[in-house]
């Protein structure tokens, strides 16, 4: 089945332009095209599309309006903006409607990975209302105590953007957003992140308190969806896997750049049980009601409830904000890597390792998980996992609780 | 003189001189003649005891014992011979007489002799005066001798005395005649029933009547006496009657011509024993004029007084002990007391000790120096307000020339001192500011003299007060464009109006090049003429600098935000640019593989080996090349491509052209260019919101202007323009707005308009427009130095004028004039 996909821009040049260089997609790609908002919002009343590419300033309504009417109407459809404008103002109006945002002039390259990685786990998502319900997040609650720390921080008459960063890098919900923003160009940033502090950093104190206090781009989980998961440990297990993750690719003498990305998939692994436990508490919870003895009997009441697991759900999400492929990649297949095609020692493994050996060191006996040793032997350091785990321990005696 | 006088002194000097001669011997012929009449009496009596005896011895027959008798005279002869001594008969016969002769004058006593009790005869006895007349004698020449020697010495003391008391006399007389005669008084003598008796003419004088007519009893005095005095003049009367019995009372009388006169009358009640009156004796004076001198006096007094009491000053007069003999009525007001109270009291009798005593230490003061004073003082009311008084002190002199007192008059200036105290401090206030302020500011005689440097002016001309002070302005060691300056002077002198001077080029102390800018402001005197000029000032140069930067900031920032709009601008053509040209690269792709399928096609028919296998080749890669697309769209792309690098072109110049490099030269500009570039730069800011409609006259002549600050103010007002239609219509409208842009000439003028279709501007903010910093935008957004700068660009640089109509709701219109000729290229 063909990807279809609509055009919107009021320059007709620049949709002829889209579609001929999309015509060599033309096999798996179906285009179509709108010269404004109510045009392509007629044109999505009649036939169903899977993303949607928009201009953001058009006479009438503008692309964020336009977005923010897809999203609300047909939550699954991948939202990507295609814009010329570099107005702050106008970027800060598309973060919460679009889910990645590009810039013209684009090469063609740059758009069709953006809309086959977004559309990429697509299929992981088999449940078309599990599709919809992921497609229409646009933030991840934080938690109170952090949330409340953020804003305190921000609207401090001596806001640190070194503090923001701090804050900002021990939540799960902020982090993610962080990265979707820095990763997509809606400000105008193409360049590797090693962290969610750096990211911070490079946003800068204005953009972060415009973006939190004004655009809300942060939320506050509230006390239901507390109860779903022990959110706590959730949060100290991520961060915790993150830095198990970052050590193990460190001591695998992976890349400056892929250590980075093991730690921030390690961060933001278990993001599908947090979009679960806040948007299907009820049914996650009885999901996660019978005996369990593991991590892996989680997965398996996931999946007998929802047909897939936090995994996939969150990997989703990532892909859909534009998180770099080796961090969704790594989300996707934590719990089995071995149905990633990619067999190297990279964020995936490392996120795979530091996940079980943080269970096994901090865990609960009912709290463990299986370490895929074939994967592990696969990659030939099968033998290397007890040096990790000390230098797991050592990390967590070091306190490296924090980033970098 | 009376001759009587005279001979009363004679009189009394002879009376004198006779009793001393005449009656001294007389009395010693007296005491002498009584003594011997006594003796001889005796004598007689007891010599007739003898007789009798004698006679009785033979009564009947006496005479016949005349022997016996005659015996017995002999024998009682017992004193004197000059005694004579005889016995007479009743017929007077001599019975018997003494031996001695009888010597005349004598004196003769004789007694009775009795005989058998009868008078039988008498005894007689004579004595001779001689002895005594002879001792009288020689006492009267003594007496007349020692008299003399008295009297005339006495006489002539009489006589001195006589005379002196004649010439006093005769002068008292003279006086008295004088006095009664001059003196307009007349001496009466008055009865109980008013009758009088007038001794002197002169009543006439005063009353019109005769002398004659009161003496006579035709007239009492009661006639004359005005009816409505009486009855005071009767109060007098009895007062004066129960007391001293003398009175003066002072009364009008009618006189004979019906005038009235004042009369004063000083009288004395003479009055019985018993306490009736019997007459009284006085003096009527004619006081009328007296009376009207002192009517004037009062009259004169009155308005005096009503002068002194009614200027706000206070006044008093005090004698020499500083007691108060008169104050006015501001005075008894203010310290409380009424002046009947005030008279006699002193100032310790008002005022706090201390001020009191100073009071009196001045009058001191002036009556010892004689000297007027003028002395500020501390005053304290009865309110106990304290007010400041200026008073004066004058000694007041007597007709002798000596200092009787003093003589004040003091005036509250509480509000003056205050006034003054508010003038030296207004005063302190205005050197402060002067030494505060931070300008440059001179001041200048009418004749052009510094008599004002202030320090600022000493620090940023590097001269010092005293180097300037006095000098002319234009003889100053101070570097600068003094024909200017002295034109602006001229200017402001002329005119009476403040003149600026901008940009007057002068050397700063540090020898630098700096800019001041000056404000020459006219002194105008009341009459109307210039007292002076002041000019202030300052170093612009930071300013002119930081005006410079900051349209330099300006200029930057609208560039900055149209470079966003252009980068869009841009990145649309660019983008489809880019599409097609991959998209032709895919397609010539295709096309290659087609073309050597064809080839091979050719070829093989060539060597006729075409083949049903190779023709299937041919059509699956026309096929899959999409054929007729490709010939449908790559010359679509290719034109669209073309289109849009000569849209990027056209950019590019028109930014090139926008932010032609600043040049200080004006420069013949096409301003229809210059505003179609703009309008291109910026069409990013109005093509959401407003259809661009020009109507460039193509006959305007090249204006002489500097574009680049042309093209900013064009771009301002566009942008405003998209900006106000924006309000109107949203940002992203379905119906946009329009955007008039229009040139034409106009005489020696080219007029450029640009109107819009926005809500207009709000009354209120009309008159801030141009002002600098004036921003209907956020915080944050804009300078608001766009159409500030944008006036002063059209105004100040081009000579040219800007203005606006505007129709709230309609939208507004800018209209920009420039001038055609060239007359202003500097």
């Amino acid at each position: 089945m063909k990807l279809k996909i609509l055009l919107v821009d009021d320059d007709p040049q620049v949709l002829q332009g889209l579609v001929r260089m999309m015509r060599s997609r033309r096999q798996e790609w179906e285009i179509a095209t709108a010269a404004g908002g109510p045009e392509a919002l007629a044109i999505l009343s009649r036939q169903p599309f899977d993303v949607v590419v928009s201009d953001m300033r058009m006479p009438g309504m503008d692309g964020a309006q336009l977005l923010g009417e897809v999203k609300k109407r047909y939550p699954e459809i991948v939202r990507i903006v295609l814009s010329g404008q570099s107005d702050k103002e106008m970027v800060l109006k598309s973060v919460m409607p679009a889910h990645q945002y590009l810039t013209k002039p684009c090469n063609d390259e740059i758009l069709k990975s953006s809309i086959e990685r977004s559309c990429g786990l697509r299929d992981l998502l088999a449940d078309h209302s599990l599709k919809q319900l992921v497609s229409r997040i646009d933030s991840l609650p934080s938690l109170p105590a952090l949330y409340v720390e953020i804003l305190k921080e921000l609207e401090s008459q001596y806001a640190s953007i070194h503090r923001i960063g701090e804050v900002i890098s021990q939540d799960i919900g902020m982090t993610a957003k962080i990265l979707q923003l820095v990763n997509s160009a809606f400000f105008g940033y193409c360049r590797h992140i090693s962290s969610p502090a750096q990211a911070v950093e490079l946003l800068g104190l204005e953009t972060i308190k415009a973006l939190v206090l004004s655009v809300k781009i942060f939320s506050q989980m509230d006390r239901s969806s507390m109860t779903v998961l022990a959110m706590d440990r959730i949060w100290a297990h991520s961060l915790a896997t993150g830095v198990f993750a970052r050590t193990i690719a460190t001591a695998e003498k992976c890349e400056r750049a892929v250590a980075d990305d093991a730690f921030m998939s390690g961060m933001l692994h278990d993001v599908g049980k947090l979009i679960l436990a806040v948007n299907l508490p009820k049914l996650y919870k009885e999901a996660l009601a019978g005996p369990r003895s593991s991590e892996d009997s989680v997965l398996e009441a996931e999946r007998q409830t929802f047909g897939v697991t936090h995994a996939e759900v969150g990997a989703y999400l990532l892909s859909l904000w534009g998180l770099p492929f080796p961090i969704v990649e790594a989300v996707a297949f934590h719990h089995a890597p071995g149905r990633c095609p990619q067999k190297k020692m990279g964020p995936l493994a490392a996120v795979h390792a530091g996940n079980c050996l943080e269970y096994a060191i901090n865990g609960q006996e009912d709290d463990q998980c299986q370490m895929d040793a074939a994967y592990i032997d696969e990659l030939e350091v099968l033998h290397t996992i007890p040096a990790w785990q000390a230098l797991c321990r050592q990390a967590i005696k070091d306190g490296d609780g924090h980033d970098n | 003189m009376k001759p009587g006088g005279y001979l009363q002194a004679g009189h009394l000097a002879l009376a004198i001189s006779i009793i001393a001669a005449v009656f001294l011997p007389l009395g010693v012929f007296s005491m002498g003649y009584q003594k011997l009449a006594i003796i001889l009496k005796t004598e007689v009596e007891a010599n007739a005891i003898f007789a009798s005896q004698i006679i009785n011895a033979n009564p009947d027959y006496w005479p016949f014992e005349q022997a016996r008798l005659q015996e017995f005279l002999s024998h009682s002869s017992l004193t004197t011979e000059k005694e004579f001594r005889r016995i007479l008969d009743l017929k007077g016969k001599t019975i018997a007489q003494s031996p001695s002769e009888v010597t005349y004058p004598c004196i003769i006593r004789d007694h009775d002799l009795h005989a058998a009790g009868k008078v039988a005869g008498k005894l007689e006895i004579a004595r001779s005066l001689r002895p005594l007349l002879g001792e009288t004698l020689i006492v009267g020449v003594i007496g007349c001798l020692l008299m003399t020697g008295i009297y005339l010495p006495l006489k002539k003391y009489v006589l001195d005395a006589q005379e002196a008391a004649e010439k006093n006399l005769r002068e008292s007389e003279e006086r008295y005649r004088q006095l009664v005669s001059n003196i307009p008084a007349v001496v009466f003598k008055g009865y109980w029933n008013w009758e009088i008796d007038l001794f002197d003419d002169k009543i006439e004088r005063i009353t019109g009547y005769r002398k004659e007519e009161f003496n006579d009893r035709r007239l009492k005095w009661l006639d004359v006496v005005a009816e409505e005095d009486l009855e005071n003049m009767r109060q007098i009367f009895l007062e004066a009657l129960k007391t001293s019995r003398s009175y003066v009372r002072e009364y009008r009388i009618k006189t004979k011509e019906g005038k009235n006169t004042w009369i004063q009358e000083r009288s004395q009640i003479m009055c019985h024993p018993d306490g009736r009156v019997d007459y009284i004796s006085g003096v009527f004076f004619d006081i009328t004029e007296r009376r009207q001198a002192e009517e004037t006096l009062k009259e004169i007094q009155g308005q005096q007084r009503a002068i002194l009491d009614n200027i706000p000053d206070i006044a008093w007069l005090k004698d020499r002990e500083s007691r108060y003999i008169a104050a006015n009525e501001p005075f008894a007001r203010s310290c409380g007391f009424s002046r009947e109270e005030l008279v006699g009291k002193t100032d310790l009798d008002f005022w706090p000790r201390e001020l009191a005593e100073k009071y009196r230490r001045d009058d001191a003061e002036v009556i010892r120096s004689g000297q007027r004073q003028l002395l500020e003082e501390a005053f304290v009311g009865k309110d106990g307000r304290m007010t400041w008084i200026e008073t004066i002190k004058t000694p007041v002199y007597n007709d002798q020339g000596e200092i009787i007192g003093t003589s004040g008059i003091a005036r509250d200036v509480t509000a003056r001192k205050q006034a003054v105290e508010e003038l030296r401090r207004a005063h302190a206030e205005i050197e402060q500011l002067f030494a505060s302020i931070t300008s440059i500011l001179i001041g200048l005689t009418p004749k052009g003299v510094v008599w004002r440097w202030n320090l600022e002016a000493e620090k940023k001309l590097g001269l010092a007060a005293v180097e300037a002070s006095g000098q002319k302005l234009h003889l100053l060691p101070i570097k600068w464009d003094f024909s200017k300056l002295a034109g602006a002077i001229a200017a402001c002198r002329k005119k009476l109006v403040p003149i600026r001077l901008d940009n007057l080029r002068f050397r700063r102390p540090d020898g630098k090049d700096g800019f001041l800018g000056i404000s020459i402001s006219p002194i105008k005197a009341e009459s109307g003429e210039i007292s002076g000029l002041i000019l202030m000032g300052r170093d612009i140069t930071e300013k002119l600098t930081l005006e410079m930067q900051l349209a330099q900031a300006q200029k930057l920032e609208s560039i900055g935000q149209l470079a966003a709009g252009i980068a869009h601008e841009i990145n649309t053509p660019i983008q489809y640019v880019g599409d097609n040209t991959r998209f032709l690269n895919e397609a010539f792709k295709d096309l290659f593989t087609l073309l050597e399928k064809c080839k091979d096609l050719l070829e093989a028919n060539k060597s006729g080996e075409v083949t049903g296998d190779l023709l299937e080749q041919v059509e699956t890669a026309a096929r899959e090349a999409d054929l007729d697309y490709l010939v449908d769209e790559i010359p679509t792309a290719i034109s669209q491509s073309l289109e849009g690098v000569e849209r990027v072109a056209k950019i590019v110049r028109a930014m090139k052209d926008f932010s032609h490099p600043g040049t200080a030269e004006k420069q013949a500009v096409d301003l229809n260019k210059a505003i179609e570039n703009t309008i291109t730069v910026a069409r990013n800011e109005w093509k959401y919101v407003a259809q661009m409609v020009t109507d460039l006259d193509p006959s305007l002549p090249l204006v002489p202007c500097r574009p680049d600050e042309f093209n900013q103010v064009i771009l301002n007002i566009i942008v405003n323009a998209a900006h106000a239609i924006a309000e109107v219509v949203g940002r992203e409208p379905t119906e946009k707005g329009t955007i008039g842009v229009k040139t034409c000439r106009n005489g020696d003028w080219v007029e450029i308009s640009i109107s819009d279709t926005g809500g207009g501007i709000p009354e209120e903010i009309r008159s801030r427009i141009f002002d600098p910093f004036f921003t209907t935008k956020e915080v944050g957004k804009g300078t608001g130095q766009g159409l500030a700068i944008s006036h002063s660009v059209i105004v100040d640089k081009h000579g040219g004028a800007i203005d606006f109509e505007t129709e709230p709701g309609q939208g507004t219109t800018f209209l920009i004039r420039l001038p055609v000729a060239a007359g202003k290229l500097e």
